[in-house]
């Protein structure tokens, strides 16, 4: 099999090539407004240009990444799992504390979330172990199986503490395996194991934590305390009414009263300044990019590029609901950034990773059904 | 979709789950974004508003009271205020402790305020108010090391004259939760708590203003958004006369009860003295909850103005009223009379004293006035019947309320025999309008009504509404009309000349004076102690310009001790109308 076939990029899929083009001009939009506020004058531009930068080269890892062969990647997975688990247990002694819990690590000017590229990595190699298992898992010894691999990243991450990724990583297995066609009674085994675990992991959650969580099922309790970023983005939200106040506008982010507005919470940035309206258009869009994706799984060519589309089409969709989800007050705080909107480099490259991957698999079964 | 591409049926239903899980998460975020910006839309609005608008509060000074001669009843001082800026706060750690010590504050207490408001750092933090000077001149002596804290005046309410006329004027407090909610009062304004600081809150208090500025999440100011002006809140003068109030209030020393001095031409009250008393300037400082709970829980119950929320049986100072029915109604006539030997019997089983026990011999009405003679009235108010008495009592204007401009007036109760049916479920008895007749029984009355009912003789069938407001601003109060009926000209000659002979020949010998003092005493049976003591009186008999009533609880007998404050408080009232006359004609070339 060849590494990169010859493709004219005139395969790539235009649907979802447009909805990430659209995204990524609203994101450099709304990243401007965001950040223009009075407190990081001088900086007014920085956000932005440092975005631009990002969304330049991302795309040129797009266009990269579609043509190289997703079975390449598949190939690198066990080792990439490996270095990942390596990774999450170095964290554990290094990498710079944020929020009170341990989740970057810092490579010259490139900071990212090993919590991140786990995510990329365990469906990777979920891909691998059940493509080449294949009438294996679908029994005791290769539930088992499962139940380690996956569950072995998604501890570590855990005893960040990082509940958010941690929960986000479960509709993801569980489709990957729902789609490979796993029977049912191994799929409720494997989710049993990993249940019957969790107990455990409560033991070692940390104060912070329990207080996010507690801080989610009634923010109003504590309004100046673990509760405010979550009041703010919804008054931000609600007060964006039906056509949203404006660019530069918005009162709630313009004057800081929502914390990390450019980042996890840039979506009240929306809510606020372009309204239901903006907000709702902003939805169809991944909502396009998500229909497009499970398209192209069910028109996969084999059954190893439908679980692997199945895998990335997951991890968008639980992003974009979580994130969405915890601006609107529907969700705790976990710290999700928003795919293709959400200011930072390492968010990026990996939403655009993971897309390239999918056209890459759109582009095999073109030529697959040609 | 695509999904007709797929033959295998299990695994085409796991698809349309995978598409039924992205669709439904994504109807949650419509519809919850639906919720927030489209139902809930004006309340996250104002949440927002409210956020980055700071208002800072322009307070209307509130308006001056004046005596009718233009003396301050009521003022506001500037008060200090300590507050702490956060932001400017350079080492709290340091500047704390220096604060807490010099204002006596616990450090906990100040640290606990500053935190509570932790996202608003550039924002002022009250943290003590009404500093006296010494406290003001420590914290400017040591600003160097308080940098972040800052002094402020805010306007305090003052009383000079301290407890005189204090139930006129009433007090003042901070405004309450509830008063908040109609926004037109900031936290930490002032607000009328009784007396015609209540009553005329309205016009006292002007209309707030406020300077309101755009600020960010940590309180910082971003934009000026304009200032709306405050209106100052208009001055009273009252009818109340200071020197004939202070000098009514010193007639009455350690006894409870009232005295009211008025005006019967136009109801404009001159004194209105209520006791025991108490200074309104605590409530403008610091009151602290355990003064608070002893004034409140005081047996003499201080707060309690008498000569409008005191209810008591009017005892002889009623007897007027049967004696005009008498009259009008031709059951009785001048020349009719009644004999008392000192007890009288009613039926066989029934007797009833007259106060004074060797009794009155042969009398008429005039005398029987005069000597308050009781045996007398007994058998006028057999004669009348108590429904005639009553419906009389309403003319004078008992039980309704006399309507003076203060609040918490009682109106008491005018009984008659369906009353008495309806309420006890038995018969009025005779023995009922007995007592009826001389102002015991079932009749309870307030001092002020007792009064109005003297100035409905006076002015010869017509009374006005008692006021103590004088003007509201430039703007004068008209008199007002309260109760107007007819009364036949001979019986208005005997009564007056009864009430004058009362005073100059009889029972109310004590209050017999050069200025030609006429009126009632009354000594009012109290079931729950001694007698109270009463004197109902008015000067100069053939013109009346002033009326007074005083009401002594537990006082004993009203001729002994009511009728001579009477006849200090019409005294009082002439020397100084003298000496303003006096003076006025030195001023003037």
């Amino acid at each position: 099999m060849p590494l990169i076939e010859k493709q004219s990029l005139k395969s790539l899929n235009k649907a979802i090539l447009a909805v990430i083009g659209l995204l990524s001009i609203i994101s450099l939009v709304m990243i401007y407004s965001a950040t223009s506020s009075s407190d990081l004058t001088g900086l007014r531009y920085n956000f932005f240009l440092k975005q631009l930068m990002w969304v330049t080269v991302s795309f040129f890892i797009l266009f990269f990444v579609s043509q190289i062969n997703y079975e390449v990647w598949i190939g690198f997975s066990p080792w990439m799992y490996f270095i990942t688990l390596g990774m999450l247990l170095l964290l554990l002694f290094v990498g710079k504390s944020k929020f009170g819990s341990v989740r970057w690590f810092h490579l010259g000017p490139f900071a990212f979330q090993p919590s991140e590229f786990a995510k990329v990595v365990l469906v990777l190699m979920l891909t691998k172990f059940i493509s080449e298992n294949k009438g294996k898992i679908d029994i005791a010894e290769g539930m088992f199986k499962t139940f380690v691999l996956v569950g072995a990243p998604m501890f570590l991450i855990l005893i960040q503490p990082d509940l958010g990724t941690t929960l986000i990583f479960i509709p993801i297995v569980f489709f990957m395996l729902f789609i490979s066609g796993m029977k049912k009674r191994y799929l409720i085994g494997t989710f049993s194991l990993l249940a019957a675990v969790t107990p455990l992991f409560w033991l070692v959650m940390r104060d912070y934590q329990k207080k996010r969580i507690l801080s989610f099922i009634n923010p109003e309790a504590d309004p100046l305390g673990s509760g405010y970023s979550l009041i703010q983005s919804k008054i931000a939200i609600g007060s964006g009414g039906l056509f949203g106040k404006g660019l530069l506008s918005g009162t709630q982010s313009q004057l800081n009263f929502i914390p990390e507005h450019h980042t996890d919470f840039i979506f009240s940035v929306i809510g606020e300044e372009l309204g239901f309206i903006g907000a709702v258009f902003i939805i169809f869009l991944y909502y396009m990019l998500i229909m497009e994706g499970i398209k192209i799984t069910i028109y996969a060519k084999d059954r190893t590029s439908t679980i692997l589309a199945t895998g990335i089409i997951v991890i968008f969709i639980t992003q974009v609901f979580v994130n969405i989800g915890m601006t609107l007050g529907l969700l705790p705080i976990v710290g999700v950034p928003l795919p293709f909107m959400s200011y930072g480099g390492s968010s990026l490259i990996f939403s655009m990773f993971l897309a390239g991957i999918l056209l890459n698999i759109h582009m095999s079964l073109k030529k697959f059904s040609s | 979709m695509a999904l007709e591409r797929v033959h295998d049926k299990e695994q085409k239903r796991r698809f349309k789950l995978l598409i039924a899980f992205a669709s439904v998460l994504f109807i949650i975020i419509i519809l919850r974004l639906f919720y927030l910006q489209l139902i809930f839309y004006s309340k996250y609005k104002s949440l927002a508003q409210s956020n980055s608008t700071r208002v800072v509060p322009k307070r209307a000074a509130r308006g001056i009271i004046f005596d009718r001669f233009g003396e301050k009843l009521a003022d506001s001082v500037p008060s200090y205020t300590v507050s702490v800026i956060p932001a400017d706060l350079k080492d709290s750690d340091k500047v704390v402790p220096v604060l807490a010590k010099i204002i006596g504050v616990p450090e906990e207490e100040i640290n606990e305020k500053i935190e509570d408001q932790k996202y608003k750092v550039f924002e002022a933090i009250k943290i003590k108010g009404d500093l006296d000077a010494r406290v003001i001149s420590i914290i400017e002596e040591n600003k160097p090391e308080l940098p972040g804290v800052i002094i402020h005046t805010e306007a305090k309410r003052n009383y000079p004259n301290k407890d005189t006329a204090a139930h006129v004027l009433g007090y003042v407090g901070e405004v309450g939760l509830k008063d908040l909610d109609n926004g037109k009062y900031f936290i930490g304004d002032t607000i009328g708590r009784a007396g015609v600081e209540r009553k005329f809150d309205n016009v006292l208090r002007g209309v707030n203003g406020a300077a309101k500025i755009r600020v960010n999440a940590s309180g910082k100011e971003i934009k000026d958004l304009g200032e709306e002006a405050y209106v100052k809140g208009t001055d009273l003068v009252l009818t109340i006369d200071l020197k004939l109030q202070k000098a009514c209030e010193e007639l009455f020393k350690n006894r409870r009860g009232v005295i009211v001095v008025m005006n019967p031409g136009d109801g404009e009250i001159y004194a209105l003295v209520s006791k025991p008393s108490f200074d309104p300037n605590v409530f403008c400082g610091q009151l602290n909850a355990k003064e608070w709970n002893r004034m409140l829980s005081d047996p003499n119950r201080i707060f309690l103005n008498r000569a409008v929320s005191g209810l008591y049986s009017p005892g002889s100072v009623f007897k007027i009223v049967p004696a005009v029915v008498a009259l009008e109604k031709n059951k009785l006539s001048a020349k009719d009379v009644f004999v008392c030997r000192g007890t009288y019997h009613y039926g066989k089983d029934w007797s009833y004293d007259c106060w004074k026990s060797e009794g009155h011999g042969v009398l008429s009405m005039e005398d029987a006035i005069a000597q308050s003679c009781d045996i007398y009235f007994y058998q006028l108010g057999l004669t009348v019947s108590a429904d005639k008495i009553s419906e009389y009592a309403k003319l004078f204007g008992y039980g309704d309320p006399t309507g003076i401009d203060l609040d918490g007036e009682k109106q008491g109760l005018v009984p008659t025999p369906a009353w008495k049916k309806d309420k006890y479920g038995i018969y009025w008895f005779p023995g009922n309008t007995i007592q009826y007749a001389i102002g015991q029984g079932y009749i309870t009355s307030n001092p002020l009504q007792i009064l109005s009912s003297y100035n409905v003789i006076i002015n010869n069938g017509t009374s006005y509404t008692p006021h103590v407001v004088k003007a509201i601003g430039d703007k004068k109060i008209e008199k007002k009309i309260l109760k107007s009926f007819t009364i036949g000209g001979k019986t208005l000659e005997l009564i007056k000349k009864a009430l004058w002979k009362a005073v100059n020949s009889g029972t109310g010998a004590r209050a017999k004076s050069n200025y030609s003092i006429a009126g009632k005493t009354a000594t009012v049976e109290n079931p729950h102690g001694p007698s109270h003591a009463a004197f109902a009186g008015y000067a100069p008999a053939a013109s009346p310009e002033v009326s007074v009533l005083v009401f002594i609880e537990g006082g004993g007998a009203g001729g002994e001790n009511a009728a001579p404050l009477g006849k200090a408080a019409i005294e009082t009232y002439f020397k100084l109308k003298k000496e303003r006359y006096a003076s006025n004609r030195k001023t003037e070339p």
